[in-house]
């Protein structure tokens, strides 16, 4: 006899416990999707010192606004959006900053320093690129190569339709091929 | 990474997932318990109600007004009183006297717009509290207008009678 199985409250559960006023459920929900968030907003370049906070201020918006939530999408997709939004605001104050450069440390599987190095570059200048990228392409670009969201996911998670989604994701995929090749 | 197989030219999942990886690393320097705490303190911070601004900084109003309307509060009620008591010697039972005893004895729970009001009363008890004075002292020592609100006071009482 197998040890009994301990029922996980789904997101949609943990939200309603939170709504009561159970800050555990609010905890765990950020226990599970800080990890995807701060990949999220730290492949778009959010500079390390500002990751931390970014994260928090997303989850903080994403429990304010809970009233407005109303399950279209996954808790995810919506936190994910907030990021988006707010690293789209903090980007304006970056301005002036030097933007994060991330410095990629490709393993070494080939043995060939050569091979190495070309994947580094190839992948700073996508990085750069991603970041060319008009605000949609790359969201729809990044949640779907990224985090694995099917079109329908991220249509209602940034209020577009499927369609659209899958255009965004088309014109993306064609621009940064063509720019890292 | 989740991108699903064959959606990406080769090229590019391999500059992705290079990325990713990176952007991943840097993400596990984010502490979930930490960020966890700290959202719920500033929730629990802006579910606080914010303290009210301090209107009233006692029991009453009174006592936020310049000292010299409370010396003349105290004035106009030391006047009402007398003059109250006055206008039940000549007029006994008379409305206007129960009136302003009622006045009188809700002074303190006034605030500064009634106060004002109750000064405007006083004006006009004042000359017949005034005009009352000479009964237990000397005619001689009256005024001219003391006299005419004696004239007055005495005339409305007459008028009243008949």
């Amino acid at each position: 006899m197998g040890a009994p199985s301990v029922a996980v409250a789904d997101d949609g559960e943990l939200i309603a416990q939170y709504r009561r006023g159970d800050e555990r459920a609010a905890a765990e929900l950020v226990q599970r999707h800080t990890a995807p968030l701060a990949r999220f907003l730290a492949i778009q370049g959010a500079p390390d010192d500002e990751l931390d906070d970014l994260v928090q201020d997303a989850f903080f918006k994403a429990f304010r606004g809970l009233a407005s939530f109303r399950g279209g999408s996954a808790f995810r997709t919506w936190l994910l959006a907030i990021g988006a939004n707010l690293l789209k605001d903090r980007r304006r104050q970056w301005k002036k900053r030097v933007v994060v450069e991330l410095t990629v440390d490709v393993p070494d599987r080939s043995g060939d320093p050569a091979s190495e190095a070309e994947a580094g570059w190839t992948a700073e200048r996508l990085s750069e690129e991603i970041g060319r990228l008009a605000r949609l392409q790359r969201e729809v670009f990044l949640l779907r190569a990224q985090q694995g969201l099917d079109y329908g996911e991220i249509a209602r998670g940034l209020g577009i339709s499927e369609g659209s989604a899958r255009v965004h994701f088309h014109h993306a995929v064609k621009r940064l091929k063509e720019k890292i090749r | 990474m989740n991108a699903l197989p064959n959606e990406l030219p080769v090229e590019l999942e391999r500059a992705l997932r290079v990325l990713d990886a990176e952007a991943a690393r840097r993400a596990e320097r984010v502490d979930a318990d930490a960020v966890a705490s700290r959202v719920l303190a500033r929730l629990r911070a802006e579910a606080e109600p914010a303290p009210l601004p301090r209107l009233l900084p006692g029991r009453w109003a009174l006592p936020s007004l310049p000292g010299w309307v409370r010396v003349t509060a105290a004035a106009a009620m030391v006047v009402v009183v007398a003059g109250s008591v006055v206008l039940r010697m000549i007029r006994p039972g008379g409305d206007r006297a129960v009136a302003v005893s009622v006045v009188a004895v809700a002074l303190d729970s006034l605030s500064a717009k009634e106060l004002e009001s109750l000064l405007l009363v006083t004006a006009e008890v004042r000359p017949v509290a005034t005009a009352v004075e000479p009964v237990s002292g000397s005619w001689d020592g009256l005024s001219e207008s003391q006299l005419r609100a004696v004239l007055q006071a005495v005339q409305q009482v007459q008028g009243e009678t008949l």
